[in-house]
């Protein structure tokens, strides 16, 4: 049944699943006009009647059987409105669940006129009457982002962001708004981070200078003692620490200078040590006199806050039998202890600091104005649009605060600085609604810019973006080509590679697979890397470098650096830096064959073409095969399969119900064979001799990876570029793609064969698209029930 | 043992006095002095991918029931153990829905809800057992519940046969469409516990920190609020949820009096253990400590998320634990699921003798808590929600016998325990989800 229903459709490797792919099937969709009438005629004439005769029996009036009244359907629109729920019913009927078999009269023909009738009603929409923006949910920034920002906004690299709680993916990645969620736990850390953040960034006056000496008198720890000229010192008579605390303003570099002189005896010179907070700095001898102290410097590196910083005396002597009574004990003493920083300020104070806090209050400017100045700067980029008079003056009053309670100007600005980091409009990418009465609205250029620059950099706007937003430039073609050309150009784009590819190549598993480390010792944390860094980069070169995006599946170099091509088995690549490589060289054929694919898409102990052409139809193909039926056992476990492998899985395919969709499955995976299950070439497996290569079910061979790589390259690029498109599509929007997407699609598609596919074609395409640019409700949405 | 782990251990019992407790004094309840009254803690414990049941499910019924293998590394804990058979998870079922069972195994697990069916957009599920209790009995505590897990969020959207990984990887439900995430790494959790890191916490003195935070959460509340009441339903949503971890944390910051007035014994960890047994038994460590502690009462743990892969070399496990589930019956695949449950109940007895060694009064910590362990799925092969595997370790405070196996009527809703466990807590709960009514015979 399911087979028939979709033979209507012309054949490709989507031809085996879901409706999904059903619903992106442009052919389908093309047919011309009147289409909308034709489908409503249709409900009327034959579904209805259908409908009412084998369901309304349980499923009508209010309290129908689980709360579905067909006979409140009465249109062919009404159907549409409620999609999601007739979705649901279709599968039930087509599974054969409804009407139940016991109560029901239903022939198979009717049965099958049904479902062909809903499907084509469901998923046959006239492209012209469904098309809309969409609206996605607004959203927060990512982890990834969120440091991203952080970095571009005030300089600091809050390394700890990488494990903010929360960022749940959806749709294959982790910017979609519906499942970025804000628990406590993050907001908390949101906080923290803030603080911490505003510390870093901007320096407080009292970091500025720093210079405390503290006096014998006033050390604690030894005993202290005026000498008679009145110059005081603490000794340190037995192994013991005199100590003082600072008040360090900020991290930094310091100076610590104990001035110190010693008592000598026994054989050795007396050995002191500098300390911070119980930890030992550094060590030196001492072998000044009290008639000439000596100061020992010692540069370090301090965190701000309380410090204890003292000298100790390490090596205490004490011989009461020596002859020479001089000789008899060995003493410490300290005469201050001081501490500075930097002589070179400007390099204790972060670079950030002039860019954040560019004004302070002086003869010519008030406090008022400078603060106001500072503070409208920063919400505005941090806000990424002109901060409101409103929102300035509220800012404003928090850092009233710190000035009324006697804080510095630049603690004033701190403060501003923390709060803007947890403000929602920072840490969301905030959209106005769709106004009352309007069914659709476009962004404003800030709005766009924002869109732009987290699509492209994963970070904000530049100031160049944000100009050409306020100057509204952004509202032309043609310059927001010339800002997708500059940005994509920009080193920051490499996010594509890192986020959207990564993602949508499912990399991230490699952090999740775990080849048995028995087996696979060669598996290490350097080799991952190296694994992935080869993926990105072939795919930031596409970027860069403005290729099509077939060279992904037929480039004919790659990149490795010495581990991954000893790896590969190729000796004679030198150094950790990756390096192109000719692929000829390596005996490889794109991306598929790249040992980070081949790795994720392998289980712990060994390989599995299942997987491995599951990945090829779901990633490359957006043809994803249906799960299998939970009542169909899985390869290992039927006892009577026997042999090889490949052996094994032809009698899995036997059982008609795995056929279908494993004969694709199979054979694609069984192309790779060559490859361990960390992407190593071999010829054999456990099993003997690899059995390698397999047969599409239109008779296409595929024998080896060279031949998969023909064959996808031949045959498929119209499905490659299709599920490329729609991939980036959704990590642009932030949003799944829904079925009044389908004609945009097909705009992008058609917008990027023009350009030969070129990587910026693809992404022109996108941001004029209606749904970057754009929100509006789609036409059938609603709760019908 | 890895040095940082016995680092960990010997910090037990030998106090470090963490600068920022600027009372030091032990709640003398706990360390002798009057008889305390005696504090409910709740744990909730979710293992992947179902259980072998020959090797769990005990023959006899009632009290002093045969251990299964499984369970024979808590055989030292039997006489604070509960087993329920019987139980069942409808949520969990398809409905109409396919596959996704794993996702629907986890989501459905704490909430009884039956999740809606989406990759990302308008997720639904429902409030889960423990944010319900967390709810009514956490304002006696510094946190109200601790969300705990080893496994961050799937690194994918493709969770599980169209389910988005927030069902796969959150079991915690504030609300229907709030997962609470939860926290893998101990080092966070430490500092949850006992305030953040000593160097944010050195750079301001801290009551201006916590002035300048609450200003902080003032401003924030009002934009907030300004720009909720500018935007659309769906993203309301998203701020309400904003504002709820405002109000959330502010609650905290203000409780100053429910500021924890213990000494941690132990070291703050070093990031996340590079070994899995390390791992969870650090958190365990951590999750003894704060029930000793009373940071929190309720406490979620997931071993890993919904349908998990990881191989379990350390008891010679060398394929993935999903993979092994779908067995078909093959005794191999079932000797090494099994292998795997055993490992997981072997760390729960780390646990186990973590609390019984802690005295509160003249009872020990495993006679005040009520751990419930299990996993939402039976039989890994078939997928099947009902005759669930499920535990309850720890006399409850006084409301729970211990070594009974309950043989609980065919399709009882798991539900029906937890509004049981609810109750004991003192609350009145008149039903939870799918609950018909509550589990009889645990005292």
């Amino acid at each position: 049944m399911f087979r028939q229903t979709l033979s209507r459709l012309r054949y490709r490797l989507a031809s085996i699943t879901i409706l999904f792919v059903i619903i992106f099937s442009s052919a389908e969709l093309a047919i011309a006009q009147g289409l909308h009438q034709q489908q409503a005629d249709k409900f009327k004439s034959v579904l209805q009647p259908l409908l009412a005769k084998h369901c309304n029996d349980c499923h009508s009036t209010d309290n129908a059987e689980g709360g579905l009244d067909l006979n409140r359907f009465k249109s062919y629109e009404d159907v549409l409105v409620a999609r999601e729920r007739w979705m649901k019913l279709l599968t039930r009927v087509r599974l054969g669940d409804m009407p139940p078999v016991a109560d029901s009269q239903i022939t198979e023909d009717e049965r099958k006129t049904v479902v062909a009738g809903l499907e084509d009603i469901l998923n046959n929409l006239d492209p012209s009457v469904v098309k809309a923006a969409g609206k996605p949910t607004i959203r927060r920034l990512n982890r990834f982002e969120y440091r991203q920002t952080v970095k571009a906004l005030t300089g600091v690299d809050y390394e700890p962001a990488k494990d903010f709680p929360g960022d749940d993916a959806g749709y294959g990645f982790d910017n979609i708004g519906d499942v970025l969620s804000l628990p406590p736990l993050l907001l908390e850390k949101y906080l923290n981070a803030a603080e911490e953040i505003a510390v870093k960034s901007i320096a407080t006056e009292t970091s500025v200078k720093f210079r405390k000496k503290v006096d014998a008198k006033e050390l604690t720890g030894g005993n202290y003692r005026q000498d008679r000229r009145g110059r005081g010192a603490v000794t340190l008579a037995s192994e013991g620490t005199a100590t003082a605390e600072f008040q360090i303003p900020a991290e930094g570099k310091y100076e610590i200078r104990a001035t110190v002189f010693a008592q000598q005896a026994g054989p050795d010179v007396a050995e002191m040590g500098v300390v911070a907070n119980g930890n030992q700095l550094k060590t030196s001898k001492v072998r000044a006199t009290e008639r000439e102290p000596f100061t020992f410097v010692c540069d370090c590196k301090l965190k701000p806050g309380k410090t204890t910083i003292g000298v100790e005396f390490l090596n205490d002597y004490f011989n009461a039998e020596a002859a020479d009574p001089k000789d008899r004990d060995r003493n410490l003493f300290v005469v201050s202890i001081e501490v500075r920083n930097d002589p070179d300020v400007a390099k204790a104070t972060p670079e950030s600091h002039s860019d954040l806090v560019f004004q302070r209050p002086s003869d010519k400017i008030t406090y008022d104005v400078a603060a106001e100045a500072v503070i409208k700067r920063m919400a505005s980029r941090a806000f990424r649009r002109p901060a409101t008079a409103e929102e300035v003056t509220k800012l404003k009053r928090l850092a009233d605060q710190v000035k009324a309670e006697g804080g510095s100007f630049e603690e004033g600005m701190q403060f501003v600085l923390q709060a803007i980091l947890v403000s929602p409009n920072f840490l969301y990418k905030v959209e106005e609604p769709i106004p009352a009465g309007q069914s659709r609205r476009e962004l404003t250029t800030y709005e766009l810019s924002t869109s732009m620059a987290y699509f492209l950099w994963s970070s904000m706007p530049d100031d160049e973006l944000l100009a050409s937003a306020w100057e509204q430039k952004l509202r032309t073609p043609e310059e927001r080509q010339k800002q997708v050309k500059r940005m994509l150009a920009d080193p920051r784009a490499r996010s594509l590679a890192e986020n959207f590819a990564v993602q949508w190549l499912q990399l991230r598993y490699l952090d999740v697979v775990k080849p048995d480390p028995k087996l696979f010792p060669n598996f290490t944390e350097e080799l991952k890397s190296a694994m992935r860094e080869e993926t990105v980069l072939c795919f930031d070169e596409i970027v860069r470098e403005d290729k099509s995006i077939f060279e992904l599946l037929d480039s004919d170099h790659t990149y490795v650096n010495n581990v991954l091509a000893k790896h590969y088995g190729v000796n004679d690549v030198v150094g950790r830096e990756f390096q192109k490589v000719s692929l000829s060289k390596l005996n490889r054929a794109g991306l598929m064959t790249q040992a980070s694919i081949l790795t994720i898409t392998s289980n712990p102990t060994r390989t599995s073409p299942v997987k491995r052409g599951k990945w090829i139809l779901e990633n490359l193909l957006a043809a994803p095969p249906p799960p299998a039926a939970p009542n169909v056992p899985g390869l290992e476990q039927q006892k009577q399969l026997t042999g090889s492998l490949k052996e094994r899985l032809e009698q899995h395919r036997k059982n008609p119900a795995c056929a279908t969709c494993h004969q694709e499955m199979d054979a694609l995976g069984f192309a790779l064979e060559n490859f361990d299950p960390t992407g190593r070439w071999r010829t054999q497996d456990e099993w003997g001799k690899v059995s390698i290569g397999g047969e599409l079910p239109n008779g296409t061979k595929v024998e080896d990876a060279k031949a998969l790589q023909k064959v996808l390259v031949a045959d498929f690029k119209d499905e490659f570029a299709r599920c490329l498109v729609e991939r980036m599509l959704v990590y642009a929007l932030g949003r799944g793609l829904e079925y009044y997407d389908v004609p945009t699609v097909d705009e992008i598609l058609a917008k990027a064969q023009k350009e030969d596919y070129r990587f910026s074609a693809v992404v022109t395409a996108i941001v004029e698209s209606e749904p970057f640019r754009y929100r509006s409700l789609p036409k059938f949405q609603g709760e019908m029930k | 043992m890895s040095t940082s782990r016995r680092r960990f251990l010997q910090g037990l019992g030998t106090a470090i006095a963490l600068p920022w407790f600027e009372s030091l004094h032990f709640r003398s309840s706990v360390f002798g002095g009057e008889t305390p009254e005696r504090k409910l803690r709740y744990g909730f414990f979710y293992v992947p991918n179902g259980m072998h049941m020959p090797d769990w499910r005990p023959e006899k019924k009632g009290i002093n029931f045969d251990l299964k293998p499984t369970l024979q590394g808590l055989a030292e804990y039997q006489e604070y153990m509960t087993i329920l058979s019987g139980c069942a998870l409808n949520g969990g079922r398809a409905h109409g829905d396919g596959p996704g069972d794993h996702a629907r195994a986890v989501a459905s697990f704490l909430t009884g809800a039956h999740a809606k069916k989406t990759g990302g957009a308008d997720i639904k599920n429902g409030e889960s057992i423990d944010q319900l209790i967390a709810n009514r009995i956490g304002n006696q505590t510094k946190l109200a519940s601790l969300e705990l897990g080893t496994e961050p969020s799937a690194p994918s959207g493709h969770c599980d046969s169209g389910y988005s990984c927030v069902y796969t990887s959150n079991m915690s439900w504030r609300t229907e469409t709030s997962p609470v995430a939860k926290e893998c790494n101990p080092g966070s959790v430490f500092d949850r516990m006992f305030g953040a890191g000593q160097e944010a916490q050195d750079a301001i003195a801290k009551s201006k920190r916590e002035i300048r935070k609450k200003s902080v959460l003032d401003f924030v509340t009002e934009d907030a609020e300004a720009l909720k009441r500018k935007l659309g339903t769906g993203d309301q949503r998203k701020l309400d949820e904003y504002l709820y971890a405002v109000r959330d944390v502010e609650k905290r910051i203000s409780a100053v009096k429910k500021e924890v007035d213990f000494v941690p014994t132990i070291e703050r960890p070093d990031g996340i253990p590079a070994s899995y047994e390390e791992h969870v038994k650090i958190m365990f460590d951590l999750i003894a400590l704060s029930y000793q502690a009373d940071v929190t009462r309720v406490i979620t743990f997931m071993y890993a998320n919904a349908g998990s892969n990881r191989p379990y070399p350390e008891v010679e496990v060398r394929d993935g634990h999903h993979d092994l589930s779908h067995h078909g019956k093959n005794e191999e695949k079932q000797k090494k699921i099994a292998q795997i449950n055993k490992f997981h109940i072997s760390l729960f007895a780390h646990l186990c003798e973590k609390l019984k060694g802690i005295k509160e009064g003249e009872h020990s910590l495993l006679d005040n808590v009520v751990l419930m362990y299990g996993s939402g799925i039976s039989d890994g092969d078939r997928h099947n929600h009902d005759d669930l595997p499920i535990m309850l370790m720890g006399r409850g405070a006084g409301h729970v016998s211990g070594n009974r196996h309950l043989l609980l009527e065919k399709e009882t809703p798991l539900t029906n325990l937890y509004v049981t466990m609810a109750e004991m807590s003192g609350e009145k709960v008149d039903s939870f989800s799918d609950s018909d009514g509550r589990v009889k015979g645990l005292s």
